[in-house]
């Protein structure tokens, strides 16, 4: 192998880019979160679950979020890398799930202005599709992380119910290509705020229902979940460890 | 959907993914067989310069099959990666998902795939849309760049010791013009198997196959070929494992 192929391979291997380095922190990362966020029952504080992640907030205002679940109690572990813009739009989402040991597939969905385009990999080979999708959107990659951006589009000063438009991948469908998701729409409404204590610490939050039967308590700019809670079904999603930077 | 029901019944899958499809598990994930998490430091050989560091999480799942996350802050150059590879029980890789942002800004996300013998590769940026099909042979694996995975380029490694092996890798670009989209190259890879070592870094003793991976020193576990140590003299570059956590289900 001559220079030049030397040249390249190393390149390959070791993450370089063309430019000198620059002494200080990284300017792609303004800020950043890690989290753990903890599955459990709220009567008998079962924990049916345990989830991870880490949260980039880029120069842009843009964010990545990268995570993984290990979900026992449903026997679903699902692995993801979720972008949104500055407003909390989705950009993109990637999961990969399983489910009852078995592999139900990969999904990339891009959202791209009003059009929103699914691929998904998986036992039934690849299968895409494009949807019309409204400016108010969100996306549920499910692992709970990224399930306090589904507001970003309410409007306080209106108030009220207002509706919420949700494209949704399924986890483990009974019909259908898994994976692949569908538009949802629901009602949410702003509570105010409120100060929560959770494992991880007390919290200033926001307070929105969904559907009048799902309280999410939320923190600071990047809109951190604290707590997710149904408690008709006596399910509560809390944030158990939180650490932020820079 | 109708009526608020309905609405509730989708609520309760935004919270509780298969909650209603599935009996309550009180046992482990029967999902994953194994997993792992670690941090690498980025450093000098000749300094202890903090170059930046990554981490990762690997699931190994029932049928072999493994997947690995991995994000890292190389700040030593502005760059800043986020990426989901996941490979079949013998390493040989299935699909990858990356997200890069480099010094000039944000780069592309790319979706790669690997079906039989062909690799196809979709990029999204500010360069645009690209997307390509590449013919690949059985012995590819996908360089991403964070060094956690590095371990899966030798999966074809037929053992013997001291001698010079080659496979193909698939390379993403990953330079700063973020008008070049991050789609990859296919390129011949070289590697020697040193033979096996016991190394000791700050994370832990690790019981390792040690691998000359064209001019870098690389040390990697035996059973998930994790990289426990990297090191590039010719660069006055190392990386090193510095936590690591693992567990069996």
């Amino acid at each position: 192998m001559n220079r030049f192929m030397f040249l390249l391979v190393m390149t390959a291997l070791l993450p370089v880019s063309t430019v000198a380095a620059e002494p200080g922190e990284n300017p792609n990362i303004v800020r950043w979160a890690e989290g753990t966020i903890i599955y459990r029952t709220i009567e008998a504080q079962r924990v049916r679950a345990v989830e991870k992640y880490r949260l980039n907030v880029h120069p842009d205002g843009s964010r990545t979020v990268i995570g993984h679940t290990d979900n026992f109690d449903a026997e679903n572990t699902i692995t993801m890398i979720h972008r949104v813009d500055e407003d909390f739009r989705p950009l993109e989402s990637m999961v990969t799930y399983w489910q009852g040991g078995t592999f139900n597939g990969t999904g990339l969905f891009t959202v791209r202005g009003n059009t929103l385009h699914g691929v998904v990999d998986g036992p039934l080979g690849r299968v895409t599709h494009s949807l019309d999708v409204p400016d108010g959107l969100s996306i549920v990659p499910h692992p709970l992380a990224t399930d306090s951006w589904h507001f970003w589009y309410y409007d306080k000063a209106k108030g009220g119910e207002q509706q919420a438009v949700i494209y949704n991948p399924q986890v483990s469908p009974r019909t259908g290509v898994p994976v692949l998701g569908h538009l949802e729409t629901g009602m949410m409404t702003y509570e105010g705020t409120a100060e929560v204590t959770v494992p991880a610490g007390t919290f200033a939050t926001e307070h929105f229902k969904l559907n009048g039967v799902i309280d999410v308590w939320m923190t600071g700019e990047d809109k951190l979940l604290v707590r997710y809670a149904l408690p008709s079904a006596d399910l509560e999603y809390v944030l158990t460890e939180l650490t932020q930077g820079p | 959907m109708r009526g608020i029901a309905a609405a509730v019944a989708a609520c309760v899958w935004w919270a509780a993914p298969a909650l209603a499809q599935t009996p309550e598990n009180d046992g482990p994930n029967i999902n994953i067989a194994r997993w792992a998490s670690g941090t690498y430091a980025y450093t000098r050989i000749s300094e202890p310069a903090d170059r930046g560091w990554e981490k990762f999480h690997m699931n190994a799942y029932a049928d072999g099959s493994r997947t690995m996350t991995m994000w890292h802050d190389l700040k030593a150059r502005n760059a800043q990666f986020t990426v989901v590879l996941r490979v079949g029980a013998d390493f040989r890789p299935e699909e990858a998902f990356l997200s890069y942002w480099v010094a000039n800004g944000f780069k592309g996300s790319t979706l790669i795939r690997v079906d039989g013998d062909t690799l196809t590769a979709s990029a999204n940026g500010p360069a645009g849309v690209y997307e390509h099909s590449r013919d690949v042979p059985e012995t590819v694996s996908i360089g991403t760049h964070p060094v956690s995975a590095d371990g899966w380029h030798m999966w074809s490694d037929s053992g013997e010791v001291g001698k010079a092996q080659t496979s193909t890798l698939y390379s993403v670009e990953a330079s700063a013009d973020v008008s070049k989209p991050p789609l990859g190259t296919p390129i011949e890879l070289t590697f020697t198997r040193l033979g096996e070592e016991t190394i000791t870094v700050p994370a832990g003793t690790f019981e390792t196959l040690h691998y000359d991976l064209f001019g870098s020193k690389v040390w990697v576990t035996k059973q998930d070929r994790l990289m426990v140590r990297m090191v590039n003299e010719r660069r006055d570059l190392q990386y090193v494992l510095t936590e690591f956590a693992s567990g069996e289900n």
